[in-house]
């Protein structure tokens, strides 16, 4: 006989849950109040345990932008509102669908998408959406406008290749080392910083003692860690937690050659997944460092964040603070709401730190639709500190294929 | 030593863990396809009033094509594999390789996609013929993984590690499929022919023949049926269709990704089919659906989404352990049931 | 010399944190049939339980470890109550189905709780090396491989020298029969889910100190404990237990000398190639037992 009393349960639950989560938030988004006049803005990133990786730095970081500029009077004198939708950086499809629902609200800019994958995956659906998107990812080859990207794709860190020739150029030019080890993580991230290491190597005339590959859940990188016995300095393209083995495996086996990785460097060290010896020579290739930085606008801003969220400002935070500015000096430079004039607006304006950016000392458009230009290297400490040791100006790129 | 009789591991009977409601004789599906494919055809474009909403629909309609696939390897022919998702990147990036500098056009990228998949998925079957259920899940995962680090150090395949790009839109002669809404029509019609397909396919002697040999492979072995080809058969089919959704999704996106088809998908497609139901081939159409809108329905519940999410799985295969589908069939037969009854008792009254 | 100690001792280490989730697998399928795909997950829980009960509240090791490991038996009581027991029925599939889902509530209970940033768990013996041959090799490793000794041991006590055991090996031989002998089938699978929940703890505290602990930090551990669970048959302890060893020392030694950044599909290259002449595993059901 057919059983109904689980089966009518079960509905009862599965229909009290869905309205609960109708009723949550009108269309499964964040809002801040909204009038007829405001400047509308759409974040695309999710917030801590959302998913595996969702962190609410970027929207602390936002949030914080957004809360100084409507103090200080908006935008043109109209108040800057948001909606924050989730795209999940680990599903590109779902992310498409989370930038297309924001469309809806028709903002004039939107801020987020927090890997490159994400834009490439999108393009068809922002060109046909006419609305900028401010990525902060740092830009591969396929999201460079000219190849995947679209034309209203931004990307606000970088490229990944200079940070690799930053980061190649500090450690010979700075450091006066001349043979390098390769290492990072055996897919996209990691294979293609490995890469363009190496033609940074070529360009400025060092050697490499060789290069190794690894997967991105690492608990044990002995042999590739043996490897790296002859080298000067090691390049390591990882994520915070085989950066973390590493760091530990290079000290059991006596290495105290320096390291240099991307923007894992923060988190490993913030988190304290290594820490003395370990991070004692320890150096990271970075768009912004809060955490050690001379900057007095940076520090302000470091200062303001930790009194708002009671927790240190973070490098992704500073972004997200940076993205909403450069934002606004678009929407203003276009003088309208539109997301077609705010594009035209951001491939031609020049983001100062006097328009409240506090990350890099200047943001504007390349060919590719990359807006910065600079590598920070930050040097960790075994007590945990950090110093912004060099800045670093890194070559604009054309357009791909040109 | 173990006293009773050992049958080799392919024969040995899996009754225990099938989950097909078996029905052995099924008619008027085709119909019944083709009468719901002119449903979705008016109601999908008009319900789908937002961008995203007729993103998702397409998302949803290509998912629909992958999970069909599963169901036949999974539900008909009784291999759990792992291996739909990466096929469908695989058949992205097989397309994207073919039409690569237009010489070729979108349908022949699509051919050759789907007769590679088609050919890895016998392969990958004959490979593992002997393999019991969740033996032969584990070998088609440590396939993907190997198939995963060969795309991503080869670029005539995988593009630049594992990233291809630039792919033609869509086109069938010279109707371009551009937007979203134009691609639906592509999808939906794709989607009706393998849906007549497995129509077709679950009144055929292949579907019994398929699910006598995972029942009992041993007596269908004494009856002549080949217990090894037949699942063979239905996993090439069902990678077929995996390739086929793929080359379609990256056309239509102009890229594919290898990390767009990871485990996460891979678990999801045998969501979508355990949670829609394995006894119909409206099972994958219903949890495709199920798996591609829920997520989007509960994020407004922020950082409880994930565990609601999994919560209301849960609750799904408590309620409903033959699926979605198969809880409908039930709740449909009890109604109809009861209707007679009532009947019954009313003429008696009356 | 030293490359090859070095190498080896790192094997070794993985290959015994390996045969701890693989140990828990097998107990679980023996006694249910099942395959618990939320073992990955209560290994990210056991390492963050144990950071937990280490760093945030200051814990000494040993209680910090044994309230761990006690934790971890109640969510294997609640795994069973919540996820297996309503599909005791089902075909086995639907029940691993049921696991599946308890793995994403699982794994979004941790990130409501833990948040997704990474942490550290510290060694109990700190940054000890011990030389051996000449080759470092971090006192952690070796504290793997002691800690996972005794439980395989105590694992193979419980198999052979108790009341359970017997209940475990007979429901492994011939389900149907001992349940009509009166087997309590339900005490049994309780008691796996908690030995395999408590396995799976214990391989997460072992591990997190080498490197760090995120949401994903069990998933690719479980994949290839249930490689090594495979390989080994499914069946038997020591098949298990060789299976684990074979697969660290293949990825550590030949990734090392020949395939460096290949050596995490070097236990996917032996298991297809171990199915597809022995499809049932090296130590297959028929021919070994607990």
């Amino acid at each position: 006989m057919f059983t109904s009393r689980p089966l009518i349960a079960a509905s009862a639950a599965t229909a009290a849950v869905i309205l609960l989560a109708a009723c949550s938030g009108a269309d499964g988004s964040d809002e801040g109040s909204k009038a007829q006049d405001d400047v509308r803005l759409a974040f695309l990133w999710e917030i801590e345990g959302e998913s595996p990786v969702g962190l609410s730095d970027f929207q602390n970081g936002a949030d914080l932008a957004i809360d100084e500029i409507n103090e200080a009077g908006g935008i043109d004198g109209r108040q800057v509102t948001y909606t924050r939708v989730p795209a999940s950086p680990l599903d590109p499809q779902a992310s498409t669908a989370a930038f297309l629902k924001a469309t809806n609200d028709e903002p004039a800019a939107m801020v987020g998408f927090l890997a490159s994958g994400q834009a490439v995956a999108a393009k068809s659906a922002l060109d046909r959406a006419q609305i900028p998107v401010i990525g902060i990812y740092e830009a591969d080859d396929a999201v460079r406008f000219g190849n995947q990207g679209s034309e209203f794709s931004w990307a606000l860190n970088g490229s990944g290749q200079g940070t690799s020739l930053a980061a190649v150029e500090f450690m010979t030019e700075d450091l006066g080392l001349t043979s390098l080890g390769l290492m990072g993580t055996n897919e996209a991230f990691g294979l293609g910083q490995i890469e363009s290491s190496e033609a940074a190597l070529d360009e400025l005339g060092a050697t490499s003692v060789g290069t190794v590959t690894y997967d991105p859940t690492a608990t044990d990188l002995t042999q590739q860690v043996l490897a790296m016995k002859d080298a000067d300095g090691v390049l390591n393209w990882g994520y915070p937690n085989p950066l973390a083995v590493q760091l530990k495996q290079f000290v059991e086996n006596g290495l105290t050659i320096p390291t240099m990785t991307g923007a894992s460097g923060p988190i490993v060290v913030n988190a304290g997944l290594a820490t003395g010896k370990a991070i004692a020579n320890f150096y990271s290739a970075l768009p912004c460092n809060p955490g050690g930085t001379e900057s007095a606008a940076l520090q302000d801003f470091a200062a303001a964040y930790q009194e708002k969220y009671d927790a240190s400002a973070t490098n992704l935070a500073a972004q997200a603070y940076d993205a909403v500015y450069v934002a606004k000096k678009a929407i203003e430079e276009a003088g309208s709401d539109a997301g077609a004039d705010v594009n035209e607006a951001l491939a031609e304006i020049s983001v100062a730190p006097e328009d409240g950016i506090v990350c890099s000392s200047g943001y504007q458009a390349d060919g590719s639709h990359i807006l910065n230009h600079e590598v920070n290297i930050a040097r960790f400490h075994a007590d945990g500190s950090s110093e912004t040791v060099s800045t670093i100006q890194v070559p604009e790129l054309p357009v791909a294929g040109e | 030593m173990s006293s009773r009789i050992a049958f080799p591991a392919r024969l040995r009977p899996t009754a225990a863990t099938a989950p097909v409601e078996v029905e052995h004789y099924r008619r008027r599906r085709v119909s019944l396809v083709l009468l719901m494919a002119v449903v979705a055809a008016f109601a999908l474009p008009a319900m789908a009033t937002s961008r995203s909403d007729a993103y998702q629909v397409n998302v949803w309609l290509l998912y629909s094509i992958a999970a069909l696939g599963f169901y036949w390897m999974f539900c008909l022919g009784g291999k759990f594999a792992f291996s739909q998702a990466f096929l469908m990147g695989l058949g992205g990036f097989v397309s994207a390789a073919v039409t690569q500098g237009g010489e070729r056009s979108f349908l022949w990228g699509v051919v050759v996609a789907v007769a590679t998949t088609a050919a890895l998925g016998a392969a990958l079957g004959w490979v593992l013929r002997g393999c019991g259920e969740f033996y032969f899940a584990l070998g088609t995962f440590a396939f993907v993984q190997l198939g995963s680090v060969y795309v991503q150090n080869n670029d005539w395949i995988g593009g630049q590690h594992g990233t291809q790009f630039g792919l033609a839109p869509p086109t069938i002669g010279d109707r371009v499929f551009l937007s979203d809404q134009d691609v639906f029509w592509l999808i939906l019609a794709v989607l009706t022919v393998c849906m007549v397909a497995a129509a077709l396919i679950e009144r055929s002697p292949a579907r019994r023949t398929a699910l006598a040999a995972r029942t009992n492979p041993l007596v269908s072995a004494l009856s002549g049926v080949s217990v090894r080809t037949t699942p063979i058969m239905f996993l090439a089919l069902g990678s077929a269709l995996g390739g086929l959704s793929g080359a379609i999704l990256a056309h239509w996106q102009g890229s594919v990704a290898l990390t767009s088809y990871g485990p996460d998908l891979a678990i999801g497609i045998l969501l979508m089919v355990m949670l829609g139901g394995t006894g119909s081939i409206w099972g994958p159409v219903i949890g495709a659906g199920v798996y591609v809108f829920l997520p989007t329905t509960l994020t407004g519940l922020e950082q409880y989404s994930e565990v609601v999410y999994g919560a209301l799985l849960l609750i799904c295969i408590v309620a409903a352990p033959s699926g979605i589908a198969g809880g409908v069939e039930r709740v449909w037969r009890y109604l109809s049931r009861r209707l007679r009854r009532g009947r019954r008792s009313t003429d008696v009254a009356g | 010399m030293d490359k090859f100690i070095a190498l080896t001792a790192s094997g070794i280490a993985y290959g015994a944190v390996l045969t701890l989730v693989a140990l828990g697998f097998l107990v679980l399928y023996n006694a249910t049939g099942i395959v618990n795909f939320a073992n990955g997950d209560l290994v990210t829980l056991g390492a963050y339980v144990g950071i937990w009960t280490t760093v945030d509240l200051g814990l000494p090791t040993i209680p910090s470890f044994l309230v761990t490991l006690a934790l971890m038996a109640v969510v294997g009581l609640v795994l069973e109550a919540l996820a297996y027991e309503p599909l005791r029925n089902q075909p086995a599939l639907v029940a691993v189905m049921g696991t599946l889902a308890a793995a994403i509530i699982l794994r979004g209970v941790i990130g409501i709780w833990q948040g997704s940033t990474p942490r550290a768990l510290p060694s109990p013996v700190g940054d000890a090396v011990v030389h051996i041959g000449g080759a470092p090799i971090a006192g952690h490793r070796i504290l793997i491989v002691v800690v996972s000794g005794i439980a395989v041991c105590l694992v193979g006590l419980l198999f052979t020298r108790t009341s359970f055991g017997r209940q475990l090996r007979a429901l492994a031989d011939d389900p149907t029969t001992t349940r009509l002998m009166g087997v309590r089938v339900r005490a049994a699978a309780r008691i796996s889910f908690v030995a395999s929940a408590v396995l799976a703890g214990l391989g997460g505290l072992l591990i997190a100190p080498i490197g760090a602990v995120d949401l994903t930090f069990g998933f690719n551990l479980m994949i290839t404990a249930f490689a090594a669970a495979i390989l080994g048959g499914f069946g038997s302890l020591r098949g298990v237990v060789i299976a684990s060893f074979v697969i660290g020392l293949l990825q550590a030694l030949v990734g090392g000398y020949f395939l460096v950044g290949y050596s995490s599909v070097l236990g996917a290259v032996l298991l297809l190639a171990v199915l597809a002449v022995r499809p049932s595993g090296l130590f297959s059901m028929e021919r070994s037992r607990l």
